[in-house]
């Protein structure tokens, strides 16, 4: 059961790039994508997974 | 557990020696004080917590009453089989950088037991011997060609001859299959087969690749052809043939990875391998060529049937293709083969050549196609079951679809705007999960059952007359073998993709089931209903006659509100780049679009939302 990513706290999102470049959270399972993912790409995916929440908060006041 | 007690496994019904019992891995108990007629009394016998929330995939092994099983990062545990209280437990320390690697979880489906020794296969690629009466590892070999490389182990070993056979996964990121031999007592290396020709002109590691190769283009990116052995072998004493399922093409579409074309030997085939020496004998390839994922590594069972009055040997296979071989296991001849599932990449499989006849709806080269069976399978590694009484084989199936399209940026159908289009002059089926009963001989449904999900739990049939099987949703059924009625329903609160087993001890009948719902999180869009409102503790439970209320874990809070999200502006651009990335890095494990929790949970949706979100690029055949 893993982390619903448009549900990130605000303090997860301010972390976003020290947990998926960092490893921050990896003794928990997620691996840290260093050599994978540059700042600029995780900066992306971060911006589209921000976008997801707020469709879905969208969604929710509907 | 000697070499004689496996191959005469059938002579000891109380125990659950091998992977599929028996080396034929029928995975039929001939067990019956469980049947037709007691299962109304079946209840909860025990249960011990694997302390895990993700999926949990393997088949326990039962040895005199001391059960041994796995659950997520490669974790053993050895149980007292009569009240599952826990003798020893082995952490191999899986290296968490290792998740990434995983396309489909962090999972494991067992461990093989021979000789007073445990082994199992570990995520980062290591095969571990423990001592079977304390959990204590008495060797470790890397059994991968290179750490860098996506490589990943989920799969049991299988012990055949006194040398454990395993394989690999990876063949989503470009790595190259093959299936080490390892001396049961010390570890070395006997022999290794590769599936896939690492090059164009060698080094040929055996003489088979040198034929491989000539079936690829010269110009074939050989970063890691795929073609994994990843879970099925079984082994016929008799014929001393070792059977062994390979893999998908990495990457997916042909005309990237071999663009010259190619029958591309030898993904997606069944190799018959001499276990003393890894030489191949004979081979059939499912599907040459591949382009969707459709990997022959679906659970292989040998059995003995009646073909036009005449006793044969044969292999049966259900691979993810849709198609199910009915296959000679002396010669590797095709007897036949028809779909189970809906399909439309090919029209038949020629009886004379052994060869699919493809279609137009599967070449997309040029534009996208949606195409059926997905890559989830028409069947997928939840392992069938065959029974002798019945003649049935009992197949976790499903009619699902994939848009395959060139940038590979695309899954399922979700985030594709025009499914519809794509289906034109096409009867496709609704998306559904069945227990499908299934005459090898006369190729035909004898019976089906749907299911209220895609992604559900392997098959067991038992000379009760029972077949048992788990759903996503939390229920452990026992039907009937001859019509598929539902003669037991008991509720666990807790999704299942594992297949159950029988084993006796002190002459109590015991069906055990491991717990835990997960795999790819693209099966698990909506439909997860146990796992959101009871989450999803995994556990192995067994159940008696006379047993108690199955315990069902607290419900859980209903989710909130979504947070705020951050202030973060930015342009179309950056947010397609960042809908890519996501789909290549993410997806495959917090889902498309989010995660299992989050995706939509169907019965949730108003009308409104389903038509906002069918306006959306959402499950168009979903909300339908």
């Amino acid at each position: 059961m893993l982390p619903d990513l448009r549900r990130l706290t605000p303090q997860k999102h301010a972390r976003f790039r020290d947990i998926v470049l960092g490893g921050l959270l990896e003794p928990l399972g997620m691996s840290s994508f260093a050599g994978d993912l540059d700042e600029g790409e995780v900066d992306a995916i971060q911006a589209y997974v921000v976008s997801l929440a707020r469709e879905a908060v969208a969604g929710e006041e509907q | 557990m000697t070499a004689a007690r496996i191959m005469k496994a059938d002579r000891e019904p109380g125990n659950w020696l091998a992977h599929g019992r028996t080396y034929d891995e029928q995975r039929f108990s001939p067990l019956d004080s469980i049947n037709r007629e007691s299962v109304r009394r079946l209840g909860f016998a025990w249960q011990q917590d694997t302390a895990s929330t993700r999926g949990l995939e393997a088949t326990p092994i039962v040895v005199d009453g001391v059960m041994y099983t796995t659950s997520t990062w490669s974790r053993v545990m050895a149980l007292d089989a009569r009240t599952g209280e826990l003798l020893w437990r082995y952490d191999p320390g899986v290296d968490r950088s290792w998740g990434k690697k995983l396309c489909c979880d962090i999972v494991n489906r067992g461990v093989a037991v021979w000789e007073g020794k445990v082994y199992v296969g570990t995520l980062d690629g290591y095969l571990v011997a423990l001592d079977a009466a304390s959990g204590k590892p008495l060797w470790r070999a890397d059994t991968l060609i290179d750490r860098t490389a996506w490589y990943s182990i989920t799969g049991a070993p299988r012990v055949v001859k006194g040398r454990v056979i395993i394989g690999n996964g990876g063949a989503e990121y470009q790595v190259r299959g093959y299936v080490s031999a390892y001396d049961a007592e010390s570890g070395k290396l006997d022999w290794r087969f590769f599936t896939v020709p690492g090059g164009p002109k060698g080094p040929f590691e055996h003489e088979e690749l040198a034929i491989a190769a000539t079936t690829w283009d010269e110009n074939s990116d050989w970063t890691g052809v795929g073609g994994t052995a990843w879970d099925s072998m079984a082994y016929d004493p008799e014929l001393d043939l070792l059977y062994v399922g390979t893999g998908n093409g990495s990457p997916w579409p042909q005309y990237v990875r071999s663009p010259a074309g190619g029958d591309n030997l030898y993904l997606a085939s069944i190799l018959a391998l001499r276990p003393d020496t890894g030489r191949l004998v004979w081979h059939y390839q499912t599907v040459p060529g591949d382009a969707w994922d459709f990997t022959a590594t679906q659970h292989i069972v040998l059995a003995d049937l009646i073909i036009a009055g005449e006793r044969r040997r044969v292999l049966l296979q259900a691979p993810k293709n849709g198609f199910f071989y009915v296959i000679d296991r002396a010669t590797g001849e095709l007897i036949s083969a028809d779909n189970y599932v809906f399909v439309n990449w090919a029209s038949r499989i020629d009886p004379e050549s052994g060869r699919p006849v493809f279609t137009e709806l599967g070449n997309f080269r040029d534009q996208a196609r949606y195409v059926f069976p997905s890559a989830a399978g028409g069947h997928n590694w939840q392992p069938m079951s065959y029974s002798p009484l019945t003649g049935l084989v009992y197949i976790p199936a499903r009619d699902a679809g994939w848009v395959h399209n060139v940038q590979g940026d695309k899954w399922f159908t979700w985030g594709v705007d025009n499914v519809e289009e794509l289906s034109r002059g096409q009867e496709i089926p609704p998306m559904r999960g069945y227990l499908k009963a299934w005459d090898p001989v006369k190729q035909a449904l004898a019976w089906e059952l749907q299911m209220p999900n895609i992604w559900n739990g392997g098959a067991l049939a038992t000379a009760g007359g029972l077949v048992f099987h788990g759903t996503a949703t939390g229920h452990l059924l026992a039907l009937d073998d001859r019509t598929g009625e539902v003669l037991r329903d008991l509720f666990l609160g807790t999704g299942i993709i594992a297949p159950p087993i029988a084993y006796s001890v002190d002459g109590e009948q015991y069906i055990a089931v491991m717990a835990g719902w997960g795999g790819p999180a693209f099966n698990t869009l909506g439909g997860d209903e146990a796992l959101l409102q009871y989450g999803n503790a995994g556990r192995v439970v067994a159940f008696k006659l006379g047993g108690g209320e199955v315990p069902v874990p607290a419900q859980i809070a209903p989710r909130g509100p979504f947070p705020p999200p951050p202030d973060i502006q930015a342009s179309d651009e950056v947010l397609e780049e960042g809908r890519t990335l996501y789909v290549m890095h993410c997806g495959g494990c917090h889902g498309m679009y989010g995660s299992t929790p989050m995706l939509p949970d169907l019965r949730r949706l108003t009308p409104q939302k389903h038509a906002r979100l069918a306006a959306r690029r959402c499950c168009r055949t979903c909300a339908a």
